[in-house]
């Protein structure tokens, strides 16, 4: 019982003090925020209330996605934020670290460490497309659709027997490939 | 260019394929298999084959091709620099018989990395690949001592500049990832294979074990080849012919 009564004490002390020193915290406040700057695409792939609280359990999902079954999905990928958000630093460097840069500006705000970038590279990637429209070489993106080998266009099948005869010359200048084949 | 009737046949036979496995079946939707939110599946198993007889002696372009792909650095410490591939000679002491062939991170069935790392770091995917999290892994090294191959590095120094293929950083273990970026994007290759094709020397086959059309298996099952300490039944991806 004693023990409960020196606690409820302590916390009623605590209470005073921080409500003493509330205003102190206030008046002191000299921290300028952030100045946040402005992503190239048009709209981020979540609410901006929603990253701005939750973007770390966003990407420590995506995360182990990536890494353990290797689902490499666009939408959530770390490499999307960078190349989006990614800004010119003093040096000329696109990147979203230095001290006006969309991820170290917030953290150091926050005083909250990233870790992130003492691995991943900090800067976009350079054909970054920022997934706004669809590529016709990426496999990636949304929207791309296969064609059969029977619907290929009088191009694409040019393109593809000019590939396969290239291959071709290929082997025949290595005598060795070519007996190795001929013993099958 | 003129084209003899054995390459004209094999022409033939290349486009015939291309245009029909099988009704429905294609090669063109073979290669893009896996879209990007389906998961590695234990359908494949990639591995390489190594031909050590193709290996020219004194090339190192798969070891460059790696270094490039994953942006591996030199950070002025020989003893520790990380190597994912490098170029192993033996030498036969009887005969004086030299051979000179790549070694990498043999992606084995049983990774003795994984059966050792304290915190699950270490592991393989459904697809055979044997990576590092680095994420969760706290540099203990005791992969690097329980690897038979040698295959690991430990990161030393903070590093700059990476590639954004391969995040690498100081404090953790890493080793060959087979370019698993490459494999998840559908490239169908690895670095040091095509690197080794520009060379002409076509001694790195890189390919899905489980598949018995691919090339790789075709070529396993046509001539002998062997596992490097084949007696540890680790069941290595990575595959050598002619091996002595």
């Amino acid at each position: 019982m004693t023990h409960l009564l020196a606690m409820a004490q302590r916390l009623a002390g605590a209470l005073i003090i921080t409500v003493l020193l509330s205003p102190l915290v206030i008046a002191d406040s000299s921290v300028p925020k952030p100045e946040i700057p402005k992503a190239k695409g048009d709209q981020c792939v979540e609410d901006t209330d929603y990253m701005r609280r939750n973007h770390m359990v966003t990407i420590l999902h995506q995360r182990d996605e990536t890494m353990r079954s290797g689902i490499r999905t666009k939408k959530h990928s770390l490499k999307n934020c960078i190349n989006c958000h990614a800004t010119k630093t003093e040096s000329g460097k696109l990147s979203v670290l230095g001290d006006k840069g969309f991820c170290q500006s917030c953290h150091t705000y926050a005083s909250v460490t990233v870790d992130c970038f003492s691995c991943h590279s900090s800067t976009p990637e350079k054909n970054a497309d920022l997934n706004l429209k669809a590529s016709k070489n990426n496999p990636h993106q949304a929207g791309l659709t296969y064609k059969r080998a029977t619907d290929l266009s009088k191009k694409d099948k040019k393109a593809l027997s000019q590939s396969v005869s290239v291959t071709i010359t290929e082997t025949k200048n290595n005598k060795a490939a070519d007996n190795s084949r001929s013993g099958q | 260019m003129s084209i003899g009737r054995r390459d004209f046949l094999k022409a033939g036979a290349i486009a015939t394929t291309a245009t029909a496995l099988a009704p429905g079946i294609n090669l063109i939707e073979l290669a893009a298999a896996r879209s990007p939110e389906q998961a590695a599946s234990a359908v494949n198993r990639w591995g390489l084959l190594i031909d050590v007889n193709k290996c020219a002696k004194g090339c190192t372009a798969c070891v460059d091709a790696c270094r490039k792909e994953n942006g591996i650095s030199d950070e002025g410490s020989p003893t520790t620099d990380a190597q994912w591939i490098r170029k192993v000679t033996t030498k036969d002491k009887a005969t004086g018989y030299e051979q000179a062939f790549p070694v990498m991170c043999q992606h084995c069935e049983h990774p003795p990395c994984v059966d050792v790392c304290p915190t699950g770091a270490s592991f393989k995917r459904k697809d055979g690949i044997v990576l590092v999290d680095k994420h969760i892994c706290i540099g203990c090294r005791y992969c690097m001592m329980a690897c038979p191959y040698k295959a690991r590095s430990f990161i030393h120094e903070e590093i700059t500049d990476q590639s954004h293929n391969a995040p690498r950083g100081k404090g953790t273990v890493e080793s060959c990832t087979l370019c698993v970026h490459k494999i998840d994007r559908g490239d169908g290759s690895t670095a040091c294979a095509d690197a080794c094709v520009d060379e002409n020397h076509k001694a790195i086959i890189f390919g899905d074990l489980k598949d018995p059309r691919s090339e790789i298996s075709r070529q396993l099952k046509a001539q002998p080849s062997s596992q490097i300490r084949a007696d540890l039944n680790l069941n290595t991806g990575v595959r050598y012919r002619g091996l002595s």
